[in-house]
Order: C-alpha cells, then sequence, then structure tokens
C-alpha cells in the first residue's frame, strides 16, 4: 500500500498587520488596517484581529473599513518589507523539506513525508518546531495545519486561527469535516453557496450524502472533485518552487465585479506587487497570464509572452493589452481575478542586446527609485500616474 | 477591353505582384490589381499603401484597350490552374470575364477611381546599381532585421553611402548585419540626407525581382518615397520614419582572439549542438582553447551535447553562449568556404567576417 502523504500548511496570521505591529510595537494591540488610502479607491490588504472584531476584512474598500472602524490605525503597504520577511520564513521551511509550494507571499504548502523521520516519525514535533522557529526567528505567529492531503491542512491551518495547531488524520477528518459549513470546501463561494442552501445543503456532511447527479446542477463538471473534497480525498502534489516557477497575486471579491475601472485597478495593484517581488527576487518574467473566474466558476486564462523582463511599465502595459483584448470579447461579472508572471529567469541572464532601449533603462531607474520610496514610507507613498 | 495574354508571362506577373497584396485590410480595394494596357503592353498594379508594385507585360495582344480593377486572388488562382497556352481578359461594363479554350469566368470587377495611384517608370533614376550586387546586399543583411519591432526603425534596412560604397545595416537589437554594395559611380549625395531606411518588405520584394545579375537597377526619391525600376518591374515604397541606432560605435575593433572557421562545417557543429539547448535560456557554449573549439549545450533534465572541431587558434581559451539560432541564420548566407570569428569576452558580442564587405555582430547568451 502506497504510503500516506504528510501534508503542513502554514498559514501566517494577518500577515501584513503583524509585520507592521512587529516593526512599530506601538501598534500591539490595537486595530491594525494595513491597505490603500481611504480617500481613494483602495482597498484593505490585511487587518489585525482586532480590526476584524469590526467586521474589517482584506478586499473590503478601505472607505468602509473606515466606517465599520473609525479609530482603526492605517498603514500603507509595504510590500518589500514583506517580500523581505516572506524570504526568511520560507528559508525556515526549507530547514524542514526540500518540498516547499509556496501559494503566496504569507503561506505554503510543505511535503514532509521524507523528511519526518529525522524528527522521529513524530509529525506534531516537526510541526511545532517550525511554528516555533519561526516566532523565534522572525517574531510573528503562524497557524499550522497537519493532514494527509493538501485541501485537508489547509482547512486544519484555519480550523483555529489565530496561533492555530490542528491535526487531521485519516481516522478523525470526516469527524471534522462534516459538520462543517460548506463553505470551507475550496471552491464553494457565495454563489455556490446559496444555491447549496436553496436545495438544503447546509453542511459537508449533507453535501457528501447528495447524489452527483443533484449536485451537478450545481457545480457543472466540477460536482466529482467537489464530492472527493467532501470525503476529504484531495490527490493533489505539492509542487515545489522550481516546478511551479511563478509569482503570482489574485483577489476573489465578496460579491462579483463588473466594473472595468474596478477590475483595471486590483489588477494594476496586482501588478505592481507582482514585478516588485520579481525584483526584489531578481527574476525576470518572460509570461504573464491572467486568471479570470465568472460568476459560474467558469475560469478562463489569456497569457502573451515577450522578452523577459521586470519593469512596471512594460509589465503593465501587457497587461493591459490582455485585458482589453478579454474586456472587448468576454467581459462580464468575475468573482475571481489573478495575475502570475511565470517563464522566470534570474535578472540579467539570457540574451544580451546591442544597444540598450533608452525608454527601458528609464523605466528600470524609476522602478529603482519607486521601490526604495514604496519600502520606507509604504506602498501608498507613491502611485503612478497613467 | 479585351486582351490576349500569355499564360506563363502573367503567371510569373502575377507571382510577384501578389505578395504585395494584403490578405487582411479594412480596406478592400487593397486586395486588388489594376490593369491597364498601354500602347503595346499592359502594366498590373498592386500597393498595401506601403509598398506598391507595377509590372509591365509585353506579351500580349491588345484588341481593344481598358483599365480594370479586380480582386487579386481570383485572377491569380484562375490564371495558376489554367492549362492554357493563351488568357483573354474582357470587360463590359464592370463584368470582367476571364477565357481560356474551354473555360469562362465571370468577376465583378471594382471602381477604377477608388484605386490609389501606384506611381510607374518614370525618369532613368538619381543612381543605378546592378540587381545581382543589390540583391547579394539585401540577402545578407534583411534576414537580421527585427519582425515587429516597437522601435519601428529596426524593422527596416538602413541604406547608407559613402562615395562608392553602399550599405546595407539591420538590426534586431541583439544582432546586426552590415553589407557593403559596391556602386560604379560615387552616390555620394543621393540618398536624401545621407541615410534612408526601407521596409523589410519592400527589400524581400525586390530580392524576389527576377532578371539578369548586371541588370541595372535604377534608383529615384519621389514625395518621400523610394522608386526603384528594374527591367519592367517599379517598386515604390514608404521609407521607414525614425532613427536608426548609432551601429558604428558597437562594432568591436580591439578584439586580438580570432579564429578562421569552415562555413560548412560550423553550421553543422552549431546545429547539433542546438539539438540539446536549454529551452529558456536558447544557448549553446563556444569554448576555444589551443586549437581547439567545442560546441556545447546542455537541456536541464534532458541531457547535453558537445560537437569538436580542430581549428587553428594561438589565443586566450574563451568561453561565449550565443543563440544556434543567430548563427545558423548568417552560416546560411556566407557563401565562401570560410569565414573569421573573433571573439572579446563573454559579455561582449562575437564578430563575424566574411571577406571585406560583411560584417556580423552577435550579442552572447548568459548561460
Amino acid at each position: 500500500m502506497k504510503k500516506l502523504k504528510q501534508i503542513i500548511h502554514v498559514d501566517m496570521d494577518a500577515y501584513f498587520a503583524s509585520v507592521e505591529i512587529l516593526d512599530f510595537p506601538e501598534l500591539k494591540g490595537k486595530a491594525v488596517i494595513v491597505g490603500g488610502n481611504p480617500k481613494g479607491r483602495g482597498v484593505v490588504s490585511a487587518a489585525s484581529y482586532e480590526a476584524r472584531k469590526y467586521g474589517v476584512h482584506s478586499a473590503m474598500p478601505m472607505a468602509r473599513a473606515v466606517r465599520l472602524c473609525p479609530n482603526g490605525i492605517i498603514r500603507p503597504v509595504r510590500m518589500s518589507r514583506y517580500v523581505e520577511l516572506s524570504k526568511q520564513i520560507h528559508k525556515i521551511f526549507h530547514d524542514f523539506t526540500p518540498q516547499v509550494e509556496p501559494l503566496s507571499i504569507d503561506e505554503a504548502f510543505l511535503d514532509v513525508t521524507g523528511t519526518v523521520h529525522l524528527f522521529d516519525n513524530n509529525i506534531e514535533k516537526l510541526g511545532r518546531r517550525i511554528k516555533s522557529d519561526i516566532k523565534e526567528k522572525t517574531g510573528l505567529t503562524a497557524s499550522v495545519g497537519i493532514a494527509p492531503n493538501k485541501f485537508l491542512a489547509k482547512l486544519a491551518s484555519d480550523l483555529d486561527k489565530p496561533d492555530g495547531f490542528v491535526v487531521i488524520t485519516e481516522a478523525n477528518k470526516q469527524q471534522i469535516l462534516d459538520p462543517l459549513p460548506v463553505s470551507k470546501i475550496w471552491g464553494v463561494g457565495k454563489v455556490t453557496n446559496k444555491a447549496l442552501e436553496d436545495i438544503g445543503i447546509k453542511t459537508i456532511e449533507q453535501l457528501r450524502t447528495t447524489p452527483v447527479s443533484t449536485l451537478s446542477k450545481v457545480f457543472k463538471n466540477q460536482a466529482g472533485d467537489i464530492l472527493l473534497l467532501a470525503q476529504g480525498i484531495d490527490r493533489r502534489i505539492v509542487e515545489t518552487e522550481h516546478a511551479a516557477k511563478s509569482i503570482s497575486a489574485e483577489q476573489t471579491f465578496s460579491t462579483d465585479v463588473k466594473d472595468k475601472d474596478i477590475l483595471l485597478s486590483v489588477l494594476h495593484a496586482q501588478v505592481e506587487e507582482v514585478s516588485q517581488r520579481l525584483r526584489a527576487e531578481q527574476l525576470q518574467a518572460r509570461t504573464i497570464t491572467l486568471k479570470l473566474r465568472y460568476g459560474d466558476f467558469r475560469t478562463i486564462t489569456r497569457s502573451t509572452t515577450f522578452e523577459p523582463t521586470n519593469t512596471t511599465k512594460t509589465l503593465l502595459t501587457q497587461t493591459q493589452q490582455l485585458f482589453d483584448k478579454w474586456h472587448k470579447k468576454s467581459a462580464a461579472a468575475l468573482r475571481l481575478l489573478g495575475f502570475a508572471a511565470s517563464g522566470l529567469s534570474p535578472e540579467g541572464t539570457g540574451q544580451k542586446l546591442l544597444f540598450s532601449d533608452p525608454e527601458d533603462e528609464k523605466q528600470k531607474k524609476i522602478d529603482e527609485v519607486y521601490d526604495k520610496i514604496r519600502n520606507k514610507f509604504g506602498d501608498d507613498a507613491l502611485k503612478r500616474g497613467n | 477591353m479585351k486582351i490576349k495574354f500569355n499564360r506563363e508571362a502573367l503567371q510569373e506577373a502575377l507571382g510577384l505582384i501578389t505578395s504585395v497584396v494584403p490578405t487582411r485590410t479594412p480596406k478592400p480595394i487593397l486586395q486588388c490589381l489594376r490593369i491597364t494596357s498601354e500602347v503595346d503592353a499592359v502594366t498590373i498594379c498592386a500597393t498595401d499603401l506601403e509598398v506598391g508594385i507595377n509590372i509591365q507585360i509585353l506579351q500580349v495582344e491588345i484588341d481593344d484597350p481598358g483599365d480594370i480593377v479586380l480582386p487579386a486572388d481570383k485572377l491569380a488562382s484562375i490564371v495558376r490552374e489554367s492549362i492554357d497556352e493563351v488568357i483573354e481578359i474582357e470587360s463590359v461594363d464592370s463584368t470582367i470575364t476571364i477565357k481560356g479554350a474551354d473555360s469562362h469566368f465571370t468577376i465583378y470587377g471594382h471602381d477604377v477611381s477608388q484605386f490609389p495611384a501606384v506611381p510607374g517608370a518614370g525618369d532613368k533614376g538619381d543612381f543605378e546599381i546592378a540587381l545581382g550586387k543589390l540583391q547579394k546586399g539585401i540577402e545578407t543583411s534583411v534576414f537580421a532585421a527585427a519582425k515587429e519591432s516597437t522601435r519601428y526603425a529596426l524593422n527596416g534596412i538602413l541604406w547608407e553611402v559613402d562615395d562608392k560604397k553602399m550599405y546595407m545595416v539591420a538590426t534586431d537589437g541583439r544582432r546586426l548585419a552590415k553589407s557593403v554594395v559596391r556602386v560604379d559611380s560615387s552616390a555620394t549625395g543621393k540618398l536624401p540626407e545621407g541615410r534612408i531606411i526601407v521596409p523589410t518588405k519592400t527589400m524581400h520584394l525586390l530580392d524576389r525581382v527576377g532578371g539578369a545579375e548586371d541588370a541595372m537597377v535604377g534608383i529615384r526619391f519621389v514625395d518621400n518615397q523610394i522608386v526603384l525600376s528594374c527591367g519592367q518591374v517599379v517598386i515604390s515604397s514608404n521609407l521607414v520614419e525614425g532613427n536608426f541606432p548609432k551601429y558604428e560605435d558597437i562594432i568591436p575593433e580591439d578584439y586580438d582572439n580570432q579564429v578562421v572557421l569552415s562555413t560548412e562545417q560550423t553550421l553543422s557543429a552549431v546545429r547539433r549542438a542546438s539539438l540539446l539547448s536549454n529551452e529558456d535560456s536558447k544557448g549553446i557554449k563556444l569554448s576555444l582553447s589551443a586549437d581547439k573549439l567545442i560546441f556545447s549545450s546542455r537541456a536541464p533534465e534532458t541531457g547535453d551535447a558537445q560537437i569538436d572541431m580542430a581549428v587553428e587558434y594561438k589565443g586566450k581559451p574563451m568561453d561565449v553562449g550565443f543563440n544556434p539560432q543567430f548563427l545558423i541564420d548568417v552560416l546560411r548566407v556566407i557563401k565562401a568556404d570560410d569565414f573569421v570569428l573573433e571573439v572579446g569576452d563573454p559579455e561582449r558580442p562575437g564578430v563575424i567576417k566574411s571577406g571585406d564587405d560583411f560584417i556580423y555582430i552577435v550579442m552572447p547568451v548568459n548561460l
């Protein structure tokens, strides 16, 4: 019989907000909201647990967050600082296994199946060590979920947040899953949740005992996968950094968004974030991909390939063209919008140029200054003109 | 209009003319040809508004003069499929009939007055260059031009004159080819502002013009257009606006590591080494050491390749990476048996020279 996988999901608690509190200890215990300008179209990037008590959550318009939590302390996004710490955290992961799949700047899957024997075959011991190492070396707290697969591990890290530590095993998984609301399943959002409620399905137990033919009406061809997840079965493997090879950002909207300006401003922020991360990691990308998920879960991607670059302006121009092309043909309300840069190679490798493009040189300088200022004063200290 | 054409002559002319016709255009009239009769010849012309072509056909019998505009692809396919020796084109009002021994096609013509003007044969020209020399210059430069660069000047070939030499320079920003075309009499002052940039499409078209090596091509400039006449063919083209990069500065002159290589052997070695080059970097490595040149490549997770070549080399050992395609492109157009390769260091361009009239600069790939 195949050996069971041992997967750990590590998710930093209120990451951006926690870094702010770490760097500015006077914020401790306060409702900290990290995000864009409340007077503009800014959105919340992260909120401390104190702020969350007021109903503030990420992706909410900043103006609304301020209304909900008038005493909240608003901090600008300092992406380069978060990237710096994130690198440290990833280094810690690699102390435990080479099989690390970073999901975003503040969470990752670790496949420790091959390394758990170094910790007396005790996965709980290994998990606790990751948690304490992160706390010790960075001062930040993480929630850890341990399970035989990715879906359950991610679910576990979320069950007892913040500072959580939950272990799900083959033996207890159904017991844990059954009473949970269906929204805990990956792929079940607001609309689907409502559709399921309409046919009387609220808990995972109810879901898994519903015939696939009924579920097909809600999930289309994804019904089979959803049923497997409801039984705690997930066969996706942990894709290491080497295989994944992309940097991305994505956002799920609390309600579907159709407004072109809002979509574009979200996308621009994602391109800014990704290009900044590319530069921080000294990488250049050859391909960009837009991920567009419609209200009915239909998900499409649109990508384009060009000369390797990490300048924000070039990536923005390419993204804008790609977006416009999509918008002209197949625009509709989106529940999720994402941006990924792939085809990565170390900066400066590849084909050299005979003469530098003066425009390109100028953009490189702008990015350099930009990164410095934003690193010091926050991502809102400077905005690009369009 | 009623004209009998020798089919072979018509088909040859259409082969060249239809390469100007745009496959997609917002103006349908540009997908047409204009056929106009003269005293004892017929001219056919086409244009995409950037490049125009005008060909005179002498193997005709004009029964009734006229002037028509009809869809290029239809006429070309009818003529191509025909088995006749003679094809007759006749028009009555806007209905055009094309007749062979056993065939009869009817096509609706377009309004002649809507067809853009295309320059035809005119004065002798400001200066002349033999067709063979021009075509050699084109073949050894045009391959290095950019395809769809946002720097428009790179999508064309730079022409520059210096007394009896004309230089043709093309670059896509990664490699650059410079060919010398020798002119019989001084051409100084014959190009507007001393240098022009001609679109690659125009250059490819000129390369396809049939004729004797020593047939003379007359070159003149009309309204910011270049007009090239050779025999019965007149090509007119807009010039590319914009600044061509200052290429003189990037041609290295301080290299002392030089090796003479066989064109054919090197082409084969590069081709073979490229079989296992990395998907992403697409580079192969050239390692020069005492009397040895090694071509190697490595594809992660697949394998590697190495080709050894004995050479006469006394310079210092050197490793440089190149995009193999950039080497294959140039080795294909060098007609001589040998060429000279010069290298500086892994960060600086490689130089390939063939005789006194050709130089190629190629930037390395950082492997």
